[in-house]
């Protein structure tokens, strides 16, 4: 897969210039930054953002960057940064937004406004044939479970273990990796039984190492995606959003999502 | 002007459970690293002198092999690579904390062989002759002899990877082991307060790289033996008077 990945990122490239293109044309579209901005990105987290074997960052969220880069007339710059310190490198100023595959909660839009741009679900990824029969998070119970640290997953897998003890039964073993891909390979070591992640990451991984690993168990509920900005860059805020609104419209995301084989549905 | 430094915040951050394991953690990891690095740090200087060649070499070996490489790397490739060699090593049996341990203390053995080294040829080399001439044995002038002498040269430079150590513990979050560090970035990411989140860390790791102090400066005085701080505490007997 990797050999096509270059080809591939050009002409989604070009195909992204010229659909941006004519939007900008038929809009008159005011950047709220001058020349360039820079975006805050962890990536480990495939099919949103990860890097290629040469180093480059790749994935949804670097095209759609770029893809607002264009709308804007202006550079997208990546700054790469660990997950946990995403937000914090946001209210450093060491960028002027984050985007890399990080979920609207309450709490963070506490301190930093977002804005949406795609809806997807939690999954849980085991080993393929799902050796320890883990069919939701029921039967994580005395497995052992791998999450990426600093995450909502880690959060949430934390709590389900404080229930399993109230509840008398047996508590999985919790590590936390500094990446999701980390997290991911210690299921492909076979040392977890189960890795919770996103769907569109879990579909990446199963796509990436064939044969190795299965989705065990969709949640039900939805995730939104957004993209986090300073409180005080209200200018960012209404110019994001007009994009985002723009990009959609125009099938830009979509487009990109497809190029990432992330369902074209999640693109809301 | 500290314009926003949330005390309140700070203190709960500072007598938080996850904070004070985390420090715990740390220090244990040091403490058990540290303290199987100077048993395979002393054998390993005592290769380097030994009559046999291959002896010799192997502790050339270990020493470059685990100063050349980052201790990160040797940290991944327990965590990680071993279990694709072995796959006994992705039991859940191999903890993140014996990982640590075996890659750390393995790693260190090979700096304090060095300095262990250094304090071993501190000694004078008559001093073993001497010892011999007396009919002591090779494992006694060491006990006896060499080794007190040794120490007052090691004990420093051991204090300086004490604390080297104790920082290099944060890098075991790479194969999931949350020590102080981790601690402190996990609180950060909840209410997004840095400077009290790392603040309290800063307390953590000062508090206990000063009791290190504290006991190093303890055990120098009792290797002393020339000083006059240790004289006067130990009166010379009344040897002196009959001497005269």
């Amino acid at each position: 897969m990797k050999r096509y990945a270059a080809p591939l990122i050009l002409l989604a490239a070009i195909a992204a210039l010229a659909v941006v293109g004519t939007a900008g044309a038929s809009h008159q579209v005011k950047s709220p930054v001058k020349g360039s901005f820079r975006y805050c990105s962890d990536p480990t987290f495939p099919p949103m953002e990860s890097t290629t074997t040469a180093g480059k960052p790749t994935g949804f969220d670097i095209d759609m960057a770029n893809a607002i880069g264009k709308f804007w007339k202006v550079k997208a710059n990546f700054v790469q940064t660990a997950f946990p310190g995403l937000l914090p490198a946001l209210s450093a100023k060491k960028c002027n937004m984050v985007i890399s595959g990080i979920f609207i909660t309450p709490d963070r839009v506490k301190s930093f406004p977002a804005v949406s741009y795609m809806k997807t679900h939690r999954a849980l990824v085991v080993q393929a044939g799902n050796p320890k029969k883990i069919k939701g998070p029921n039967d994580l119970s005395g497995k052992l479970v791998a999450v990426q640290a600093g995450t909502k997953y880690e959060e949430y897998l934390k709590a389900l273990n404080d229930q399993f003890k109230s509840a008398g039964r047996p508590q999985f073993t919790l590590q936390s990796y500094p990446g999701d891909t980390d997290a991911v390979a210690q299921l492909l070591i076979g040392r977890a039984d189960a890795v919770l992640t996103q769907d569109t990451s879990g579909a990446f991984q199963k796509q990436a190492h064939p044969g190795k690993l299965a989705l065990a168990y969709l949640f039900p509920e939805t995730d939104s995606f957004g993209i986090y900005y300073r409180p005080s860059d209200k200018k960012i805020g209404v110019a994001l959003r007009t994009a985002i609104k723009q990009l959609k419209k125009n099938g830009t995301l979509k487009r990109i999502a497809a190029k990432h084989q992330i369902p074209v549905s999640d693109v809301k | 002007m500290l314009a926003s430094f949330d005390a309140h915040i700070f203190w709960e951050a500072l007598s938080s459970k996850p904070y004070w394991n985390g420090a715990l953690l740390a220090l244990e990891l040091t403490l058990v690293s540290l303290g199987v690095a100077c048993v395979i740090g002393f054998f390993l200087a005592l290769g380097r002198s030994s009559r046999f060649r291959w002896v010799r070499a192997f502790v050339f070996f270990y020493n470059w092999i685990f100063r050349a490489t980052p201790t990160l790397l040797q940290l991944l490739f327990i965590w990680n690579a071993l279990p694709q060699l072995w796959p006994v090593f992705a039991g859940s049996w191999f903890k993140p904390f014996l990982a640590a341990f075996i890659a750390l203390s393995l790693n260190e053995a090979a700096y304090m062989s060095e300095i262990i080294r250094a304090g071993l040829l501190s000694v004078d080399p008559g001093q073993e002759l001497a010892a011999r001439a007396l009919g002591m044995t090779r494992p006694r002038i060491l006990r006896r002899v060499i080794v007190p002498q040794a120490i007052r040269i090691i004990i420093p430079p051991t204090g300086n990877e004490f604390i080297t150590l104790l920082k290099l513990t944060s890098l075991a979050f790479v194969i999931s082991l949350h020590e102080l560090l981790t601690a402190a970035q996990v609180h950060a990411t909840v209410d997004f307060r840095y400077p009290e989140a790392y603040g309290a860390a800063l307390v953590y790791y000062l508090a206990i790289v000063s009791v290190l102090m504290a006991v190093q400066a303890q055990l120098e005085k009792r290797f002393t033996w020339s000083s006059a701080g240790r004289r006067r505490r130990n009166p010379v007997p009344a040897v002196a008077h009959d001497a005269r």
